[in-house]
């Protein structure tokens, strides 16, 4: 018993004289100062400059009470900061930013990371493996590429209906689910497409959005929008709508809300929608129809070296809107309907295709991931090196749509 | 102590968490790199062959009742031989759990305890063990059978998470390397079932041959679909660890399991049954040792070789220097010390003491033929 | 000289552990000394050595103290027999028997004197007197004539008499007689006997044992009617002899396990022992620990549920607890009630109780390691109102947490000590005022007093008394490892702590019995099963019955 009793001492032993000789410095929680989002820019000089949202904590339980006084401006009751400072890499920044504030950074809560659009043109590469390489970073934080600088874009994100913005980039890529107008790339998406070899990689295209119409003389419906020219009237804030096309790592493109839903169409990730199409009744009105479930099946070929793919699609749709002197329940109308949004999706999906294939040269739908099994070794894949053979690529679409009775009128 | 009779359980928990420690660490990571989208058709062959082996040892300690690999090499060799091998093998054990616990506490260094020095952490850990081995290795084995099902189900956790992000055309190309790579120079990586080395010195604590079947068969069929499933999950959600990137893979993997959007980054709770594996890990390996050294040395109480053996495991592990060395003694040095004495020298040793008593038998069959007649 | 011999003591004690004291138990199936059929339907013998013979291999009288049997020669019509009065010590009214049993019987007088012979009728002719005399018959003559007790049976089979004497009759022998005579004289004591202080239930029955040896012992067979139930008297102390009983049940408990016991017993070499926990320390397998190896309880319905699964109890003369061996860990967070409810509510409350102590063991600790170590756990909201929270409060955490814990040590200990006037509002004070007061103050923050809060209520919620000390403890042990090395040191108390709960050995039993061996869960696991469903007896207990009950046993389900 002796010796056991020795034993528990010299291991207590072991344990404390880890605490008294200093060795581990505990860093409680209320010693850090957390960064919500991360923004990357770049200056005319080639310096890199990095902007960090940092939340404030005590305006959570106090800023209740102030709210129900100020209710509309909201630009009074933020509780971030911004700090930016101009460094060569993320980590001399950090350094940079420790040292000025009383508390040390800490990127475990951070939600969203930000680039402008003039860095990613140049090459993002190097950001991103210094950033999964990184402890702290969680690989699920959101990838937005701003078309304005990313200070301006953090500088503006104030939470509308939130209180805590570190909420509101959550509850902002969510919103995606209904509308499908952009996709949640998480950094760790964007890593492995990245770093595959059969696809590209794209992120969240975002903006701040300072209340100026848009271009009115759009061609087509509301869905040809892209951020920071919907035409909204709203206060300046930020809003994401699009995706950005990666070739490497470098900005090569940018896709708008209809493009985006078609991306999501054909990479089976589209949850739900709404889109308008023109009405065959009426070439001025449009009838909405409320996509449910897309079910999309890829298909590659591989002729002479050049692929040819094909997709088919099928389509679930309800018709939501409603005029006054339609039988949509008719067989006949129904028909008509279905044929027309067919088309349409088809010609709009088609469109996308082309673009990413021909003008941007990338395959952010990673169709390559089909191609791989004609393949038997890995050598001979490498050989083939698909992501320089897309843009040789022909595609083949099939989209049909079914579409369901509305909800609740059936006949006026 | 040696004689102390053991269940099923115990023995098969006894020998996965062997395998189970090398999964968490690094051993997905070099499959995949060596047969990069082969791997999962490469863990099923390596698995069918060391079931194969198996069967043929079982086969081969038939007519060594309740013997270990150390009373078939003394019947071989005498006395020397024996002595031989319980040196080799000891020296193997120290090594390979020396590595292991090194590897695991810089883990635990880069990821949390970040000005701790890790030859504390080790320090630490082999104090723990010592302590286990001081309750005995009834405790030491109790415990682990307790600690195993929820160790597993950290992995199945895992895997479950990562699958709807699969991508299942990862698995193409169906050959990776090639068939050379996969099959024949891919055999080479039957030294993940090092564990079996604890299948040859178990028997005697087994109560028949029947038994010991049923472990050796039930642990190998476990560890390799463990294996399996790591290796799958890995492949199939990860396109840079197929490019060697990954270091610690299976802990990035729980960086990135979330419940919604409340609950992110659950690893801290997989790094506390991590640790509890190791722990676990290092007393049974502890413990054997000092079986093997209480075979040869004829003392009634092997208290006071703990702590030699405790000082020879801290010394391998202040060896290597930095990480590029720890993943040399891991995937080479340890691959081939453990394919050399688990599955040729022990081999060896057990053919030929199966033969020897063969050979014995018909002497005495011929024998007792003769005193019949005459 | 004596340095060197010093030092050389030192370092081989702390190189050379002993062997711990183990007891294992041995295995014994069924193997009863005689087959229990032939020892039924036995009539009563006609020779009163061979009934006196018999009486002492039943009842075990040799061994048994308190089967009392009186042997005294009988006179009946001027005739001496052999004659013996069985009884059991406390089941019965010993001055019932003085005054209407032994003295017609024994004490010279008319009645047992007289040797006339009883005249049924005279006819009386020619002064010849024929009288009918009846036959002197010795069964009615003591029946009918010497024993002037208001309820007596005679009964010619073993069976029925033996069935009788275990609920307090007595019975008479006499030699030559091929009867019996089972007489009824119970007097035990009823129901100065209160309600178990520290272990209520709501439908069990609220019986608690009492100081008194004698009517414990009583308690127990009442509620066993049983033959095989052998109470055994051992004297313990040196100054102070005091008794103390060891029940078992002879067919069912494994008799290894019953030889440890009284092994045991008889080898302390005390002054005095005056409570059953100081007996209790001194009979434990291992005194180092903190856990509890022996059970001490105050409900009589428990003690008869251990004696009828094949556990051996101890009692002590003056103290109301019985001592239960051998228990398991799962014994200790099982309360009484359990049996009393549907299996379905039982298992419900005891999956609590495992929350419970876990919740007891390892909050503060975890708390205190994922606020210090890994912040990224916590979702980012909650975060961000703890830190709101603790942004005024001076001290570090650790500080805090071991204030608050220490503050709720004293509360709970003065709380024993206050007149009960006070009690509540010593509660209600100490609990609710301080701690809200602390808050406001900005001294603590309100996330720690929840914890403080929630660890204490669990503590309160593990049915045994014992255990809950043992989980304070180690909680601060926890406290402690959390602050060092966060969940590599809760790691490390897990596993050290499972260590010593699977070295633990209760009189044989491993600690971790049915689920450390895995090979005996098949019969008695955590969970209650049905009352229908439970055929077998533990199988670590080793009992020599392990088949309890039949596969059916709701009989009138089949047709």
């Amino acid at each position: 018993m002796k010796a056991r009793k020795f034993l528990i001492f010299l291991i207590i032993l072991v344990l404390i004289s880890i605490t008294f000789l200093g060795i581990n410095s505990i860093n409680t929680l209320d010693n850090l100062a957390y960064v919500v989002s991360i923004g990357f820019d770049i200056k005319d000089s080639g310096k890199l400059e990095l902007s960090f949202q940092i939340a404030m904590p005590s305006g959570g339980s106090s800023s209740s009470s102030s709210s129900s006084s100020s209710s509309s401006s909201s630009s009074q009751s933020s509780e971030s900061i911004i700090n930016s400072v101009e460094c060569n890499s993320l980590e001399s920044g950090i350094n940079l930013v420790n040292s000025y504030l009383g508390k040390e950074l800490n990127l475990s809560h951070c939600k969203a990371i930000v680039f402008s659009e003039e860095i990613a043109t140049k090459g993002i590469g190097e950001y991103l493996y210094t950033l999964m390489n990184n402890i702290e970073i969680r690989p699920t934080c959101m990838v937005i590429i701003s078309r304005c600088n990313a200070k301006y874009f953090l500088n503006n994100s104030k939470p509308m209906l939130e209180q805590l913005s570190s909420k509101y980039y959550e509850v902002s890529s969510t919103a995606e689910r209904t509308t499908g107008y952009t996709s949640d790339t998480t950094l760790q998406d964007f890593f492995s497409s990245l770093t595959d070899t059969f696809s590209e990689s794209y992120a969240i295209l975002g903006s701040v959005n300072d209340g100026t119409q848009g271009n009115s003389n759009l061609e087509g419906s509301d869905t040809a929008s892209i951020a920071s020219e919907t035409p909204i009237d709203t206060q300046k804030n930020i809003e994401t709508l699009g995706l950005a096309i990666f070739k490497d790592d470098k900005l090569v493109g940018e896709l708008n809300g209809l493009e985006s839903i078609a991306h999501l169409t054909v990479t089976n990730k589209l949850k739900n929608a709404t889109i308008s199409i023109p009405s065959p009744f009426e070439s001025t009105n449009y009838i909405d129809l409320y996509m449910e479930k897309s079910k999309t099946k890829n298909k590659v070929e591989l002729t002479n070296g050049t692929p040819y793919i094909k997709s088919n699609i099928s389509i679930k749709a309800r018709i939501i809107s409603m005029s006054d002197d339609y039988k949509y329940l008719d067989q006949e109308t129904v028909d008509i309907i279905e044929q027309y949004a067919s088309e349409y999706i088809k010609s709009y999906i088609s469109d996308y295709l082309y673009k990413t294939a021909k003008e941007f040269k990338s395959d952010i739908a990673s169709f390559g991931k089909y191609a791989v099994s004609k393949f038997i070794t890995w050598q001979e894949w490498e050989k083939y090196n698909w992501l320089d053979n897309y843009q040789n690529s022909f595609f083949d679409v099939n989209v049909s749509v079914s579409v369901k009775s509305r909800y609740l009128i059936i006949d006026t | 102590m040696n004689t102390d009779k053991i269940g099923i359980s115990e023995a098969i928990s006894l020998v996965i968490i062997i395998m189970i420690s090398h999964i968490i660490l690094s051993l997905p990571n070099e499959i995949l790199t060596s047969n990069l989208s082969a791997a999962p058709l490469n863990v099923i062959y390596i698995t069918a062959i060391a079931l194969v082996f198996y069967i043929i040892i079982s086969k081969l300690f038939k007519p060594f009742h309740n013997q270990d690999i150390l009373d078939v090499s003394e019947y071989v060799g005498g006395s020397i031989l024996r002595k031989i091998i319980s040196f080799i093998y000891i020296v193997h054990l120290i090594f390979i759990s020396g590595i292991l616990i090194l590897s695991f506490a810089d883990t635990l260094k880069t990821v949390y305890l970040n000005d701790m020095p890790t030859e504390l952490i080790c320090l630490v850990f082999i104090l723990i063990a010592v302590l286990a081995n001081q309750f005995g290795f009834k405790s030491v084995s109790r415990t682990n059978a307790i600690l195993m099902p929820f160790i597993l189900i950290t992995v199945l956790i895992i895997f479950l998470s990562l699958f709807t992000d699969f991508v299942p055309q990862r698995v193409f190309p169906v050959l990776g390397k090639g068939i050379n790579e996969t099959f024949i120079s891919g055999i080479s990586n039957i030294f993940a079932f090092g564990e079996l080395i604890i299948l040859y010195l178990i028997r005697p604590n087994l109560k028949d041959t029947k038994q010991a079947n049923k472990v050796g068969i039930i642990s190998i069929l476990l560890s390799g679909s463990f294996l399996f499933i790591t290796v799958t999950a890995l492949l199939l959600s990860f396109p840079f660890i197929t490019g060697g990137e990954g270091v610690l893979s299976i802990y990035m993997i729980t960086r990135t399991i979330q419940f919604g959007k409340f609950f992110q980054r659950v690893d801290a709770l997989f790094i506390l049954i991590w640790a509890l594996t190791f722990f676990s890990y290092l007393s049974v390996i502890m413990s054997y040792i000092l079986k093997i050294t209480k075979k040869n040395t004829n003392t009634s109480k092997s208290s006071p070789m703990i702590y030699l053996v405790a000082l020879g495991i801290f010394i391998v592990t202040l060896i290597p220097q930095n990480i590029a060395q720890i993943r040399f003694a891991e995937n080479v040095i340890y691959k081939y010390s453990s394919l050399f004495i688990v599955f040729i020298l022990s081999f060896t040793i057990l053919l030929l003491g199966y033969l020897k008593k063969k050979k014995q038998k018909g002497i005495v069959e011929i024998k007792q033929e003769v005193n019949n007649e005459s | 000289m004596k340095v060197l011999q010093n030092l050389k003591n030192f370092f081989n004690s702390i190189l050379n552990v002993e062997e711990d004291y183990d007891f294992t138990m041995s295995d014994e199936t069924a193997s009863n000394t005689q087959p229990e059929d032939l020892l039924k339907k036995q009539n009563i013998y006609p020779s009163i050595d061979v009934n006196l013979d018999y009486i002492h291999s039943r009842y075990n009288s040799l061994i048994n103290s308190d089967i009392k049997i009186r042997n005294f020669l009988l006179n009946a019509k001027g005739k001496e027999f052999k004659a013996f009065l069985i009884y059991i010590d406390g089941l019965v009214d010993s001055s019932s028997i003085n005054d209407f049993i032994l003295n017609p019987l024994m004490l010279k007088n008319y009645s047992n004197q007289n040797t006339n012979p009883q005249v049924i009728s005279e006819a009386i002719t020619n002064n010849i007197s024929v009288r009918k005399i009846k036959k002197f018959n010795v069964v009615d003559y003591i029946y009918e004539c010497l024993l002037p007790q208001n309820s007596i049976k005679k009964v010619s089979s073993f069976d029925e008499l033996v069935k009788d004497i275990n609920s307090g009759n007595c019975a008479l022998f006499v030699d030559t007689i091929e009867f019996a005579f089972d007489i009824d004289i119970k007097n035990f004591n009823q129901r100065s006997i209160s309600e178990p202080k520290n272990e209520p239930s709501v439908r069990g029955s609220g019986e608690a044992f009492v100081e008194n040896l004698r009517t414990n012992t009583s308690m127990i067979r009442r509620s066993i009617n049983n033959e095989n139930l052998i109470v055994e008297n051992i004297v313990i102390g040196k100054s102070n002899q005091n008794n103390c009983a060891v029940c078992y049940i002879k067919n069912i408990a494994n008799s290894s396990l019953v030889a440890e016991a009284k092994y045991r017993l008889n080898n302390i070499d005390v002054d005095y022992i005056l409570s059953c926990s100081e007996l209790e320390q001194l009979l434990k397998d291992d005194p180092e620990t903190t856990l509890p190896e022996i059970m001490s309880t105050e409900r009589v319905d428990k003690t008869c549920a251990a004696l009828l699964q094949g556990r051996v109890i101890i009692i002590y003369n003056g103290s109301p607890y019985a001592l239960i061996l051998p228990v398991t860990l799962f014994d200790f967070i099982s309360s009484p009630e359990d049996v009393n409810l549907n299996y379905r509510f039982s298992n419900l409350l005891k999956f609590l109780r495992g929350l419970a102590f876990f919740i007891t063991l390892l909050l503060p600790g975890l708390y205190l390691a994922i606020t210090i170590y890994h912040r990224e756990l916590i979702p980012t909201e909650l975060l961000y109102s703890i830190v709101a929270t603790r942004v005024s409060v001076p001290f570090p955490i650790i500080l805090e947490i071991l204030m608050m814990e220490l503050s709720f040590e004293l509360i709970r200990e003065a709380g024993l000590r206050v007149p009960s006037p006070l009690g509540s509002t010593v509660g209600i004070v100490g609990a609710l005022v301080l701690g809200e007061a602390a808050v406001s103050a900005s001294i603590v923050s309100p996330i720690l007093i929840i914890i403080i809060a929630v660890t204490a209520i669990s503590s309160f919620a593990i049915p045994d008394f014992s255990l809950s000390f043992h989980l304070r403890i180690a909680r601060f042990a926890y406290i402690m490892l959390g602050s060092l090395c966060g969940f590599l040191g809760i790691g490390i108390g897990i596993f050290v702590h499972m260590l010593t709960l699977n070295s633990l050995k209760s009189f044989g039993v491993p600690y971790l019995s049915p689920y450390s061996p895995l090979s005996s869960i098949k019969n008695h696991s955590y969970f209650l099963k049905p009352v229908w469903k439970r055929e077998y007896r533990a199988s670590f207990l080793k009992s020599k019955k392990p088949i309890a009950q039949d596969k059916i046993s709701m009989k009138w389900r089949e047709k």
